[in-house]
């Protein structure tokens, strides 16, 4: 007996899902990881830090989470994904470019060449193709 | 057949339907032309006044002198109201609405259109102070005199014009207005005195000798070619027996097929570039990463400013059996003096240069003397040129076929002897070879038979193609022989069709946030500018971002735009990337390419960089 038994579902999402979506998620899941890291260690050290450091790592933190949640839901070809995906890709890059045009620490670059790599994967065909701008069910209504 | 203009016209006399709150409907020039004064303008010395109101008649006005280059030969209808009789009307329109019988607008032209038109539209609106136009209550001083008239003798009369060309016979209906109302009356783009309108009927004599009408045309806003017509039996042809129905803009007058709200866009020649430049990312945004959503359609109207054109029909109709019928048609075919004599403008010159608050020339000229497409080509002014009319369109099918076919012969004749030629010259070649001493001619020969043979293949392309055309004429020769036509509306391109508001979620909310949103945005840039400066940038962007997402969620498109703007800002990244990296992604690319000659002059220029 096999100790973690898939569902059908869950055989399904694998059996239907292009690579290329396969991979985009694991990589939002990577940049999740990273995200809460780069947040542990902008964290203020001092006892009275400064408001700006706070609100830096609280920031990072909400984006990690935001991403693993996002690379649940892509794996799982949930119908909004790829839109919150984007929006989260959105949002690191404003807030790096916020960043350069300010303290500009090393690490904003790192945000941004993987910013700019995960727009252009998210564009990818296969990935379009899964994620239509607008869903609707089979009896025509659009989806949430 | 011998014809009777005047009872041709009446046959197919259109139907008008107004929109609830329209003022002023087809009126007689005559008695217009009588309330008028004329003016002129000439250049370095101003206006002088011709003829008083009450000394001008139709005749007076058909024999006006010529004037010098540069004047401007104008009527005036009317003067501004005074304060007392101003406040008067506006008690009077007041009264009307509570009859319910003034127009509401209802969800406006700004809820439809994006905030760069919105913006424009503001400048828009400003540049009236500047340029010269309509005042504002002269609509009210022309909606009043026009009523007096009117009741003094109700009558609804148009201006038939039959005109032959190229095997059509042309009926022309045109009407006259005292004035466009369109911006006072109607959230339009402009107000001016004098308003000429028309229609056509293009008519043909069928085998039975009766007139068989083909398509309709509809003028407005002086658009011309094809979208602007319609075969007879398109079911977007409304007809009540063999009258066609035309929905009438409120103010504007320009006539439509379908009953509706109309979006008609101001192009702003001056963003010409910028709405290029819009192409030519869109294009860019397309081929690069696949989405289609940065349409030419998009970058046509981002900025252009845009006026909804009330077309609803709930109003008064004029025509046969209807609640107000025509008067007799006034025929103005030969030109009476009045349309062939006066190039002036009909109504007021405002001295507009972008020309909307100036009043119209008549039926037969323009704005600036010339005449007016529609009345010299008829045809060519909806794109009929091509068509023939149907009771000769099997005719020149088979003549067609006839000619082609002696064409075809020609060529089959001379291809028999270019083919000799040909055999002739490869003979002639064939001999030569292996002869040293005709070296010089077999090359001669064998340029020739290149030469002959691309000759004959384009000969017998030709052939084919003559083949195939002379079936498909044959084909088309037998349906027309049949009564058989081809489909109704494969000239259109873009027509105009009513503008929905079902893509807006909340309507009144979405009307408000447009009206409000731009003036909303331009206090919070002041707000920024006066007390925290150092958040410009910044603050700007937050902004104009919370301003997209609100607009974008209204019209259901905050999905395009979050994609969109992931593109933009990843587009501003790699920016930086590349301003922070340059000599970093040089010596990379130095040792990942292979050296060529543009990679030697980057080498030479990154050697120079590390000398320094």
């Amino acid at each position: 007996m096999r100790l973690f038994q898939r569902d059908s579902a869950a055989a399904n999402f694998q059996s239907t899902r292009p690579w290329a979506v396969t991979a985009c998620g694991r990589l939002l899941g990577l940049q999740g990881f990273a995200l809460i890291f780069l947040a542990w260690t902008i964290r203020p050290a001092s006892p009275n830090p400064v408001l700006s450091e706070v609100w830096l790592a609280l920031s990072f933190s909400l984006l990690g989470l935001f991403a693993i949640i996002t690379s649940v839901s892509l794996l799982r070809l949930a119908a909004r994904a790829r839109n919150r995906a984007m929006l989260l890709q959105g949002i690191s890059l404003a807030l790096a470019l916020f960043l350069y045009f300010g303290e500009r620490p090393g690490y904003i670059y790192a945000v941004m060449i993987y910013g700019i790599f995960m727009v252009l994967y998210l564009h990818h065909p296969d990935v379009r193709a899964c994620f239509p701008y607008d869903p609707i069910n089979e009896e025509g209504e659009r989806l949430p | 057949m011998s014809r009777d203009d005047k009872a041709l016209l009446q046959r197919f006399e259109p139907i008008l339907r107004y929109t609830k709150g329209e003022q002023f409907f087809p009126f007689d020039v005559e008695r217009y032309v009588r309330k008028c004064s004329l003016w002129v303008h000439r250049p370095g010395v101003g206006a002088e006044r011709l003829y008083d109101e009450g000394e001008l008649s139709l005749e007076v006005l058909g024999n006006a002198s010529a004037e010098p280059f540069g004047s401007v030969q104008y009527l005036k209808f009317i003067d501004p109201l005074n304060v007392a009789q101003l406040a008067s009307y506006r008690l009077q329109t007041l009264s009307r609405e509570r009859r319910a019988e003034a127009f509401h607008a209802g969800p406006g032209r700004l809820a439809r259109v994006g905030y760069s038109s919105r913006v424009l539209d503001a400048i828009f609106s400003l540049t009236l102070l500047a340029r010269g136009r309509v005042p504002g209550d002269t609509a009210a001083a022309a909606a009043l005199s026009y009523e007096a008239m009117r009741q003094e003798e109700e009558k609804y009369p148009y201006y038939g014009r039959v005109v032959e060309q190229d095997g059509w016979t042309v009926l022309q209906y045109w009407f006259f207005y005292p004035f466009n109302n369109w911006r006072s009356g109607f959230f339009g783009l402009n107000d001016h005195e004098g308003d000429w309108e028309m229609l056509c009927v293009y008519l043909y004599e069928n085998k039975a000798g009766d007139w068989q009408p083909e398509w309709l045309a509809y003028a407005g806003h002086e658009f011309e070619g094809n979208d602007q017509r319609r075969r007879w039996d398109d079911p977007e042809v409304e007809l009540i027996g063999e009258h066609p129905v035309a929905y009438a803009g409120a103010g504007s007058h320009a006539s439509y097929f379908q009953a509706g709200e109309y979006l008609a866009d101001l192009e702003i020649p001056l963003l010409s570039p910028l709405v290029s430049l819009a192409k030519q990312l869109g294009r860019l945004w397309r081929r690069f990463l696949g989405e289609d959503f940065a349409s030419n359609d998009i970058a046509e109207h981002l900025f252009r400013v845009p006026f909804v054109d009330f077309a609803r029909g709930d109003g008064y109709s004029i025509g046969p059996n209807q609640e107000r019928e025509w008067a007799e048609p006034q025929v103005i075919s030969p030109e009476p003096s009045w349309v062939s004599g006066y190039r002036g403008l009909w109504g007021l010159w405002a001295r507009d240069p972008v020309m909307g608050e100036n009043a119209p020339g008549g039926p037969k000229y323009g704005r600036f003397g010339r005449v007016r497409k529609a009345w010299h080509d008829p045809l060519g002014w909806t794109g009929l040129n091509s068509q023939n009319p149907p009771q000769l369109a099997e005719e020149q099918a088979r003549a067609r076929i006839e000619s082609l076919r002696k064409q075809s012969e020609t060529v089959k004749r001379e291809l028999v002897q270019k083919v000799r030629e040909l055999r002739d010259l490869g003979l002639e070649a064939e001999a030569m070879q292996a002869l040293a001493h005709m070296q010089s001619r077999y090359l001669d020969h064998q340029k020739k038979i290149r030469a002959l043979s691309n000759e004959i293949d384009d000969m017998q392309a030709q052939l084919a193609e003559d083949e195939a055309m002379i079936g498909a004429l044959s084909q088309h020769a037998e349906k027309l022989e049949q009564g058989k036509r081809g489909p109704s509306r494969a000239h259109l391109q873009r027509p105009q069709v009513p503008a929905s508001s079902a893509g807006m979620r909340f309507s009144r909310v979405a009307e408000t946030w447009a009206a409000a949103s731009i003036g909303l945005a331009m206090i919070a840039f002041v707000a920024i500018v006066l007390f925290a400066p150092e958040y410009l940038l910044s603050g700007v962007f937050i902004m104009v971002a919370v301003v997209a997402v609100i607009e974008a969620t209204f019209r259901r498109r905050l999905n395009r735009l979050i994609n969109l703007l992931s593109g933009v800002l990843a587009f501003a990244a790699s920016i930086v990337l590349v301003i922070e990296f340059f000599w970093t992604i040089l010596i990379l690319s130095r040792q990942l390419c292979p050296l060529g000659k543009p990679a030697r002059t980057l080498e030479l220029a990154i050697n120079k960089k590390e000398a320094g």
